[in-house]
This record gives C-alpha cells, sequence and structure tokens, in this order.
C-alpha cells in the first residue's frame, strides 16, 4: 500500500506539508527521511501504529500523516481533556 | 461546403439545408438592404450548416476518432483458497486432536491448517510421528505480523515436509507473542528458526534450549520485522553506544550520500564510513 492508503487505513488525516498540518492544530512528531517508496511504506505504517496506540489510550483526538516527497511526517491533534492544565 | 463567413455560391448542392437563408441574403442585397442583414443572413446560414453536420454525425455508427474506448473486460478472478476439511490429513488430525484444529485451507494443491496455540506441540509430534505420512523435516520456521488483528497480532508459520512421502504442509498459529511452545523437541532443527523469530518478530518459545538473539546483537532493542519498526535505518541507543559519534557534517555527508543513493548502509558499512570520516579520508566515489 501507498503511505496515503496507509493513512486512510487507519482513518489519518493527510497533509502536505508540515506547515499545513500546523496550522490545522497538529502537533508533528517523528520525522522519517526514506529512500524509496518501500521505505516510505514501511515509516508511514511504522509512524501511524505508534499514533494509534495513543489515540487509542485517549491520548490524541485525531492522528495525521504529512507525506513529502522525501520525508513522512507524524502528526496528532491533542486530546483537548488532556491538553488542559489542571486547575 | 462553402467558407464560414462567405455566402454559398448559388445552386451549390452540398448547402442545401442553407438554400432558403441565402436566397433571403441574396434577395436582400439586391434590395439594398443594410450590411447587418447580410451578416445576419451569413449566420443563419452557418448554423444551418452545424445542424445539418450533427444529423449527419449522429447517423453515422462508427466511433469519432477521439473517443474513448470501450471499457475492457474484466479478467476472471484467480484461484481462492477452498476448505480442506475432508482432507485425509486433516481427518486424521482432527481425530487425534479434535478442537485443537481450527480450520484447514487448500490453495493451489498446497494444504495449511490453522491450529490452536496451546495445541501446537502436540499437533507437530502427531504429524512428525504419524505412520503413513511421516513430517519428518521442517522445511522452514517463519513469522507474519498482522498488526490489525489485535489479540493475536503474530502467525507463526510452520513449513513441514514428509521426505518418504514427498508431501507438505502448512501449520499455522496464532499468538500474541507471550508465548508458543517450542518444537525443538520435535525436530531440533527448529532451534534457530525460532531463534529468528524471537529476533524479528519478538515473539518468545517457551522450553526453548537457547533462546536469544541470532542476527541482531544482545542489547538491540525492538524487533525489526515488526510493521511497526520502519525499514530504513536510523540512528538509536545502540548505535549511540556502539558506533564512533558523527560530528554534524559527517552526518549531512552521509544524508547527502543517501540522498543520492550512493550509500546503502548496513551496520559494518557504517563503521566503515565513520572510519574513513575519522581519517579525513575522500570519501565520495570518484566517477570511473
Amino acid at each position: 500500500m501507498s503511505p496515503k492508503e496507509i493513512a486512510a487505513h487507519y482513518e489519518a488525516k493527510v497533509f502536505d506539508s508540515p506547515e499545513a498540518a500546523a496550522q490545522a492544530g497538529f502537533t508533528l512528531t517523528e520525522t522519517h527521511a526514506p529512500r524509496n517508496v518501500w521505505n516510505k511504506a514501511s515509516a508511514a505504517q511504522s509512524l501511524l501504529l505508534k499514533l494509534r496506540e495513543q489515540k487509542e489510550k485517549g491520548d490524541v483526538k485525531e492522528i495525521g500523516l504529512v507525506i513529502e516527497p522525501w520525508k513522512v511526517i507524524g502528526c496528532y491533534l491533542p486530546n483537548e481533556s488532556t491538553a488542559q492544565p489542571a486547575a | 461546403m462553402a467558407q464560414e463567413g462567405k455566402p454559398s455560391e448559388p445552386g451549390s448542392e452540398t448547402d442545401a439545408p442553407a438554400d432558403a437563408p441565402q436566397a433571403d441574403a441574396r434577395a436582400t442585397t439586391s434590395s439594398s438592404l443594410s450590411a447587418d442583414a447580410e451578416k445576419d443572413a451569413q449566420v443563419e446560414a452557418a448554423k444551418a450548416r452545424v445542424t445539418a453536420a450533427k444529423e449527419a454525425a449522429q447517423k453515422t455508427t462508427l466511433p469519432a476518432p477521439g473517443a474513448p474506448k470501450p471499457p475492457v473486460k474484466k479478467k476472471e478472478e484467480g484461484p481462492k483458497p477452498v476448505d480442506a476439511s475432508n482432507h485425509p490429513l486433516v481427518k486424521k488430525l482432527k481425530e487425534k486432536l479434535a478442537d485443537g484444529v481450527i480450520e484447514a485451507t487448500e490453495f493451489l494443491g498446497q494444504l495449511s491448517i490453522r491450529i490452536r496455540r496451546e495445541r501446537i506441540l502436540e499437533a507437530c509430534r502427531a504429524l512428525h510421528d504419524d505412520g503413513d505420512t511421516p513430517f519428518d523435516y521442517l522445511s522452514d520456521l517463519t513469522c507474519v505480523h498482522w498488526p490489525d488483528n489485535r489479540e493475536a497480532p503474530f502467525e507463526v508459520v510452520y513449513n513441514l515436509y514428509s521426505i518418504p512421502k514427498n508431501e507438505r504442509v502448512r501449520l499455522k498459529v496464532a499468538t500474541n507473542g507471550d508465548g508458543i511452545e517450542s518444537v525443538t523437541s520435535v525436530w531440533p532443527a527448529a532451534e534457530w528458526p525460532e531463534r529468528e523469530v524471537y529476533d524479528l518478530f519478538g515473539v518468545v518459545f517457551s522450553n526453548h534450549p537457547d533462546l536469544r538473539r541470532i542476527l541482531l546483537p544482545p542489547d538491540w532493542e525492538g524487533h525489526p520485522l515488526r510493521k511497526d519498526y520502519p525499514l530504513e535505518f536510523v540512528e538509536n541507543a545502540w548505535t549511540e553506544r556502539h558506533l564512533p559519534e558523527f560530528t554534524d557534517v559527517q552526518r549531512e555527508q552521509v544524508e547527502q550520500r543517501r540522498t543520492y543513493g550512493l550509500e546503502i548502509l548496513s551496520v559494518p558499512q557504517e563503521r566503515e564510513v565513520r572510519d574513513l570520516f575519522r581519517a579525513e579520508k575522500e570519501v565520495m566515489p570518484k566517477d570511473k
């Protein structure tokens, strides 16, 4: 599967650039710079599997993936309830 | 056909639908009407020609040269696995294990049997000691990671071969990685493949005589054939501990070499590159 298909499989939002993700309120995580399409798909899947775990724990609200020609970056939308500072 | 914007020649056969407007135009010219009326007549004539051409195109059955091709007929789907519950070997296993056999399928003549995790040793022992078809050779033992299967994401696969009967069977066992019985007591050759599966997938085999990593260093963190492990080389705790430090410039040079496909790094190659950097030698290969 291509990174876009993998993102669709894990219900992750796809962004073209880190700026677009940041503008949508997403926080960037790891960056991978794969050298070929197989590594790119693998990088996308490894990032999304880690983010999926966080989503299932309730730490993040939404997960996403920034797909650039030579870079894949994971990102997430913080959960508002956990992001709020303790009173 | 008359050129667009010019009135047709009188008596032209090809402009038959435009005859009436042309006649009108001639009549108006002769009666010294204005130039606007002439233009109107020409427009009417052109419209009539377009209508005639459209009608002619609709009558023809041949597709236009630029038209899209009709859809290609779909090929018939390939073979699919079929139920193999009635296979004699499966029947025999079911007699011995009862609920130990989950399902059996056959695909292109290859028999696959899914076994419960708790009964795998019994199943292997039964197949190994079978009187008719003794599966005396463990051809391969491997694993597949299915991250979407949350309860049992790992599938350990045993490829068995019966040398006297020239028959093969594949056993599959789903596990969550916590533990599966080692089959080294049945086939001693399972020792290294089980170590490999442990090393690369993190599946633990209980009662294994010497379960430790076989390919990666003992202090390596993670299991590289899991789907959540990226394929590319990454700096991690092990490389930081065991390999000499990179300066920023060296790191950038390696990044550049990787970008241009000049560097396909494995750990020993990485060491060599670092040695070259330390000796301040030229690391970029010359063009031949």
